[in-house]
């Protein structure tokens, strides 16, 4: 087994280089391209390189005006849509550093992001978020001015900052384009560790031109002039924002959507060729091609072609496909693929896959139905990217071989450990976290454990953090949610769960002792808990709890459902090993109905 | 605590750490049971969450039932009192409990009050540990440590323990004790130990630095 494996030779990035010149570049030599799609009610309205240089630069003059200076950091919380990207671009362009805040965070979250990152000014997508923002108004005093994307009333939209911008020459902006090198910042995105408050992650503009330009290389020759791309997920979410820089380098224009619920719709108005998703949003794309099929007496058809599938795309990447499996191919691609590829807009050719593991049978199944998906790994502090599966070099069941100019090492513990241009140089205002991530000979520790074979691809076995990552690929740390839930005086235990599901839940065993007098009060005496699960005022109360430890935390990490368990947990079940640690593992196993039916399973 | 000073129980002993202060070490009492019961309630959540991973905020008197029991020859505990301090509190507990799979085996796990961390008190309270799991046949310690204990890891390692991933967070550890029978230096095998308990000591406590 081999310990390191390293991307092809990095031709580097310019000595002036910054994220601003794709869409500069654009701009002189195609300026009349469309770089964007924007959803107008049903229409889609078309954004070309010189229109969108031109909003971009408008509302940097307002940010330039209201006094932003290069280097200091504006708050961006919005979900994904247009107006993400021009605010993105127009602050770096403004020479200052985006701060992304997911659109999602509890008050608690985004005091803390303002205040540590010392935002200046917060953009905010609309009236809801601009009331959260002025409930945490006073904790950040830094944070002096605030415009909405979607403003009612009298309060500041964008336009007001373009008004404002006007009297601030053109040439202010070009010259802090100009001034921007790779050393600086471009952004600071907060991920959270398994304790304490979330860290800033700096992101330079090197790390992330570094990582478009690795990325280019390994997949860059698979774009096509009509390609097309589609953003889903959370623009704070590096797998989307190094998707939407890579489309901006490429030139590959790109739709917005945050409505993940109307996803099959919003997919087949854009009809995407390149998209980038979370594992979650393939298996439900099969899913319901697969329910659909079944309700519909089609189902052994369906499954057949499934198998099919997966058989013909092993046999093709083994180089030999068999007679008979090619002649079952050509049929299924007219009875089935085809339809599958209408479900994801019919034209979808380059699917990535981030953010958790994809299963090694859905990739040949994708494959086999005509979408070969991609998958990579990375981290927030890599820019993202540092594998990636590719056309040539594509291994179902790996993250890909590692990207130019970056070498994967594996510890003797297993930990993957990484070097290279797309490598954070660490997290603001916190040496004490980068020092535990970057070690004195230079190399990020991911925290993830994993193997490489020896062709160099990499496989993510394991986990060094105590980090739950959801289905929608957020990380999610499980201790300070349990040590809220224990703070209930009638809560003994409290397991959080959601690793790859699509949101996070907990188990939760009552205290005996406390248990006999709450069960008193409430006309239940003599009763055990076990009795007492679903009682709904034992629920209530719990509920409460979890309501609480649920302030602490985004909505995307909050605990939506619960179950109580009807003992506690047992040494004699190894749910606790004899010294009394719990094993989470056993007790998900034990748990597995509960679990299911958590999740509709 | 009047019965530490009788020092009536056989496996007592007076150990002078290397700071010049004195602790006294010896096997758990039925009589300690408050005692551990309240000075869980002193350490800190740091410190609960790296010895228990899901730590209870107190304990119960079904885990204290459980924790008091080492009577006979699976389950062994030794608990260290800081002599020299008001009221000689208890400061620190060493268990091991045998593997019900394996009977050579044994899961070990220690605690140290935060403020009595990295003084060597989780070193001296694994000698023994590991005297006593020697003399019941116990030839490995296994152990669930946390990954974020990076120097414990390090220092196990280098000590020879086996360590690999378990489930997220926690890594698996097993560490051979020679046999009683080897013909093996003790001093050697006091030194090995010491180092094994001396990053025992600096992973549990987690916040060593005084």
């Amino acid at each position: 087994m081999t310990t390191e494996a390293s991307g092809p030779e990095f031709v580097g990035i310019a000595a002036d280089a910054n994220l601003l010149q794709s869409l500069q570049h654009l701009v002189a030599t195609d300026p009349d391209r469309v770089i964007a799609v924007a959803r107008r009610g049903d229409d889609l309205v078309d954004w070309t390189a010189k229109q969108t240089a031109e909003q971009v630069r408008a509302v940097a003059k307002g940010l330039v005006a209201r006094g932003v200076e290069p280097g200091e950091r504006v708050a961006l919380m919005s979900h994904t849509r247009l107006e993400w990207m021009l605010a993105d671009l127009a602050i770096m362009s403004a020479g200052a550093v985006t701060v992304p805040v997911y659109e999602t965070s509890s008050a608690e979250q985004l005091a803390w992001i303002l205040e540590d990152s010392g935002a200046v000014v917060a953009i905010v997508e609309n009236d809801d978020l601009r009331a959260l923002l002025d409930t945490v108004r006073d904790r950040a005093p830094s944070c002096r001015d605030a415009f909405t994307i979607e403003p009612t009333g009298d309060v500041p939209g964008l336009d007001r900052l373009v008004e404002l911008g006007a009297q601030v020459a053109d040439e202010d902006i070009d010259r802090r384009i100009a001034a921007l090198g790779p050393a600086d910042l471009a952004t600071i995105i907060y991920t959270s560790g398994t304790t304490g408050r979330p860290k800033g992650c700096m992101l330079t503009h090197r790390n992330l031109c570094a990582n478009v330009a690795q990325v280019v290389d390994a997949i860059g020759g698979e774009i096509v002039p009509d390609d097309r791309g589609l953003l889903f997920l959370p623009l704070a979410h590096s797998l989307t924002k190094g998707t939407l820089l890579f489309c901006l380098e490429t030139g590959v224009p790109v739709g917005f959507t945050s409505d993940i619920a109307h996803l099959p719709e919003e997919l087949a108005v854009v009809r995407p060729s390149v998209i980038a998703a979370v594992p979650r949003i393939f298996e439900k794309v099969h899913n319901s091609a697969h329910h659909n099929a079944h309700s519909t007496r089609k189902g052994p058809i369906f499954d057949r072609a499934e198998s099919v599938a997966v058989r013909w795309s092993k046999e093709h990447h083994d180089d030999k496909v068999q007679p008979w499996t090619a002649a079952e191919h050509w049929v299924f691609e007219r009875l089935v693929y085809t339809k599958l590829r209408q479900a994801l807009g019919g034209e979808m050719r380059l699917a990535f896959s981030g953010g958790g593991p994809l299963g090694v049978r859905l990739t040949h199944f994708f494959d086999g139905a005509g979408v070969c998906i991609y998958e990579g790994y990375g981290l927030t502090e890599t820019s993202p990217t540092l594998t990636i599966n590719r056309p040539g070099a594509w291994r179902p069941g790996s993250v890909g071989r590692p990207v130019a100019g970056t070498t994967i090492r594996i510890a003797d513990d297993g930990e993957i450990l990484a070097k290279g241009p797309q490598v954070f140089d660490g997290y603001w205002h916190n040496p004490t976290a980068t020092a535990e991530v970057i070690d004195d000979d230079g190399w990020f520790h991911t925290g993830d454990i994993g193997k490489l074979d020896d062709q160099g691809f990499l496989r993510i076995t394991g986990r060094k953090k105590e980090l739950l990552v959801t289905a929608a690929g957020k990380n999610v740390a499980p201790a300070p949610l349990e040590d809220r839930l224990r703070a209930h005086p009638l809560v003994s235990q409290a397991v959080v769960l959601g690793d790859q599901r699509p949101f996070i839940a907990a188990l939760i065993t009552i205290d005996d002792e406390a248990f006999t007098g709450w069960a008193q009060e409430h006309g239940l005496a003599g009763a055990s808990v076990g009795d007492a699960v679903n009682h709904a005022e034992l629920r209530a109360t719990i509920a409460e709890a979890v309501a609480d430890a649920n302030t602490s935390v985004s909505r995307a990490e909050s605990i939506r459902e619960f179950v109580i368990l009807p003992r506690d947990l047992t040494i004699d079940a190894d749910e606790l090993t004899p010294t009394l640690k719990v094993r989470r593992a056993t007790v998900l196993s034990r748990y597995e109905a509960a679990i299911g039916s958590i999740y509709g399973a | 605590m009047a019965e530490i000073t009788e020092v009536s129980v056989p496996d007592a002993e007076v150990v002078t750490l290397a700071d010049g202060g004195r602790i006294l070490v010896r096997s758990l009492l039925p009589s300690d049971r408050d005692e551990l019961a309240e000075r869980y309630l002193e350490l800190s959540p740091e410190a609960r969450r790296l010895r228990f991973f899901n730590a209870p905020d107190h304990l119960s008197e079904r885990l204290l039932d459980y924790l008091m029991d080492v009577d006979g020859p699976d389950r062994c505990a030794v608990v260290a009192f800081a002599i020299d301090d008001d009221g000689t509190p208890g400061v620190g507990v060493a268990r091991y409990v045998r593997s019900r799979e394996d009977p050579d085996c044994a899961e070990a796990a220690v605690t140290v009050l935060d403020r009595y961390q990295n003084r060597g008190i989780a070193t001296t309270l694994l000698h023994q540990l590991a005297d006593h799991a020697r003399a019941d046949g116990i030839s490995t310690f296994t152990a669930s440590v946390m990954w974020e204990n990076r120097k414990l890891l390090d220092g196990l390692r280098a000590f020879g323990a086996e360590v690999a991933p378990s489930e997220p967070g926690v890594a698996s550890v097993r560490i051979a004790l020679p046999a009683p029978d080897v013909v093996l230096p003790e001093t050697d095998l006091r030194r090995a130990l010491r180092i094994f308990a001396a990053r025992v000591d600096e992973m549990i406590g987690l916040r060593f630095e005084r």
